[in-house]
């Protein structure tokens, strides 16, 4: 008679076990009224096999292959990436994690040398063979480590995106900066000052109008590159925070060498090793009961 | 030393410091069968004083238990070790408070009239013995395996439980006058009861250990419990 579900033993009277027993046949009743299968006992979801179907599959990557010259950065990736979801990628400097995740927005097939063989599908479209650089990084943008505004205002920065593609109009200009500046939750700090430059901003700061610059042109996924790593615990935990919140609207992948960054943030981990992928799952299962040995390894400290 | 030795050598120490607790609770155990069959006072008093030691072994586990989470982050099997330690020494320390229960009522015992003792007693008694000692084996062995047989035995002292409970009741009837003893009796059978579950509770954690995975997390052993009538 275990009591892990904290069941207080059968101490009270009769009378009280036999109302709440009436509580619960009613609840059990009207439960089965509205879904006929829970007569039977329910399955509970078993989290490795909750993988969205196919048709919610942002980024859908098959056998891909990156050489560098005779080189081989990548072997063979096959990797399935949710729409509104945080997807972090670890393993060790080298491993290939930052390599694919510019072949996701194509920074690098125009590289010297950079071959790329099988297939990256943005909802269904291969963005190597069936769609143009210009519309592909407008859907997928990219936030990088250092933060890199352009030396201009802050409302400049992130009225550049827009402003390419062709809009003027000042009110349509300043609604999408106050806009992308409120999501970042910077806009109170910077309603101030947006014309003064942006190189005067804080690290953390500047990191966040990259990510408001980023949002500007609307993007669907945002690919960040270690985007806290030259960041102090604060920045970092509101960039954090920033991207659990931003992943309600857009598609996240983020390369990371902080463990438990991957850890807090992210609904899916990947490791990568050697130009490998070794192991993909629920940020859960990777961190708490990983299948790969040497995805243990890593993530245990034990070598990397 | 590099840091992540003495991580990896903390870990491994507290490990052994499970193991010795482990070792502890046995003792108990069976001094408590021993007392219980001889209605020793002196050896009840022994049990209830080894108890603090017992006590103080789970408060340092967990002390360190605490302190390698926050410096280290353990994570994988690293975290599910930590993890359960800190669940099972919990049951551990559950089972030597039992032990020095049932001393209490040897105690009593001892200074009334003696009378019989049910017939599955000590048979219950040696399957919960057998449970503590497995689950201590399946957890220095990472034997799985046998973390589950010792789950699936807790049913046996179910059963003991329930024909011992009926036969003090009986013993009861017939022998009225002697009532004090009877309840006495029925206390320890339900302490050896939940002696049981404990160690199923701590068979679970090293399941968890080797598996990943809570072997009875849904337990569904109320619901058959509310379906008898």
């Amino acid at each position: 008679m275990r009591d892990r579900n904290n069941t207080v033993e059968k101490w009270w009277d009769d009378s009280m076990m036999e109302s709440s027993v009436q509580v619960m046949e009613k609840i059990a009743e009207h439960q089965s009224a509205q879904d006929p299968a829970s007569g039977a006992q329910k399955k509970m979801p078993d989290r490795m096999t909750e993988m969205k179907p196919a048709a919610e599959q942002k980024f859908s990557v098959k056998s891909l292959d990156l050489h560098y010259g005779s080189f081989q950065a990548l072997k063979n990736i096959s990797l399935e990436i949710g729409t509104n979801e945080i997807m972090a990628l670890i393993g060790p400097s080298g491993c290939g994690k930052s390599t694919f995740l510019k072949t996701l927005n194509r920074m690098n097939d125009l590289e010297e040398g950079v071959t790329i063989d099988g297939s990256v599908k943005l909802d269904g479209t291969d963005i190597y063979h069936n769609m143009n650089a210009i519309e592909l990084r407008q859907r997928v943008g990219m936030v990088f480590q250092q933060p890199n505004p352009f030396p201009k205002s802050v409302y400049d920065n992130v009225a550049y995106g827009p402003r390419i593609r062709g809009i003027k109009k000042k009110s349509t200009l300043d609604e999408t900066v106050e806009r992308c500046l409120t999501e970042v939750g910077i806009w109170a700090e910077m309603k101030d000052r947006l014309y003064k430059s942006a190189l005067g901003l804080s690290g953390g700061q500047q990191q966040r109008l990259c990510i408001a610059r980023t949002l500007a042109v609307e993007p669907e996924v945002i690919l960040m590159d270690e985007p806290t790593s030259a960041l102090d615990p604060i920045s970092t935990m509101k960039i954090e925070d920033l991207a659990t919140e931003l992943k309600k609207k857009y598609t996240i992948v983020i390369v990371t060498h902080n463990m438990q960054q991957a850890n807090r943030i992210s609904d899916k981990t990947a490791f990568f090793l050697l130009g490998e992928m070794m192991e993909c799952g629920t940020t859960q299962d990777i961190f708490l009961n990983p299948k790969n040995k040497k995805t243990e390894e890593y993530i245990s400290g034990r070598f990397g | 030393m590099s840091t992540r030795q003495a991580y990896e050598e903390e870990l491994s120490s507290i490990n052994d410091s499970v193991f010795a607790m482990g070792d502890d609770i046995e003792k108990a155990i069976d001094k408590t069968l021993f007392a219980f069959q001889n209605l020793s006072v002196s050896l009840s008093n022994e049990i209830m004083r080894h108890d603090d030691r017992i006590d103080s072994m789970e408060y340092q586990i967990e002390e360190r238990c605490i302190s390698i989470v926050i410096k280290q982050q353990p994570l994988a099997s690293d975290w599910r070790k930590v993890a359960s330690y800190m669940r099972m020494i919990a049951d551990m320390e559950r089972i030597a408070d039992h032990c020095s229960d049932i001393a209490i009522y040897i105690k009593l015992l001892a200074g009334m009239e003696k009378v019989p003792v049910p017939v599955h007693f000590t048979d219950m008694f040696r399957v919960m013995r057998k449970m503590v000692t497995d689950t201590f084996r399946s957890f220095t062995e990472n034997d799985p395996d046998l973390a589950s047989s010792v789950i699936e035995m807790d049913d046996q002292v179910d059963i003991y439980f329930n024909q011992i409970t009926n036969e003090i009741a009986g013993m009861m009837k017939q022998n009225p006058e002697n009532i004090r003893q009877y309840i006495d009796y029925l206390f320890i059978n339900k302490y050896v009861e939940r002696m049981a579950d404990h160690a199923a509770n701590i068979a679970d954690w090293v399941y968890f250990i080797v598996n990943g995975e809570l072997k009875l997390k849904f337990t569904d052993r109320y619901k058959k419990e509310s379906d008898t009538q």
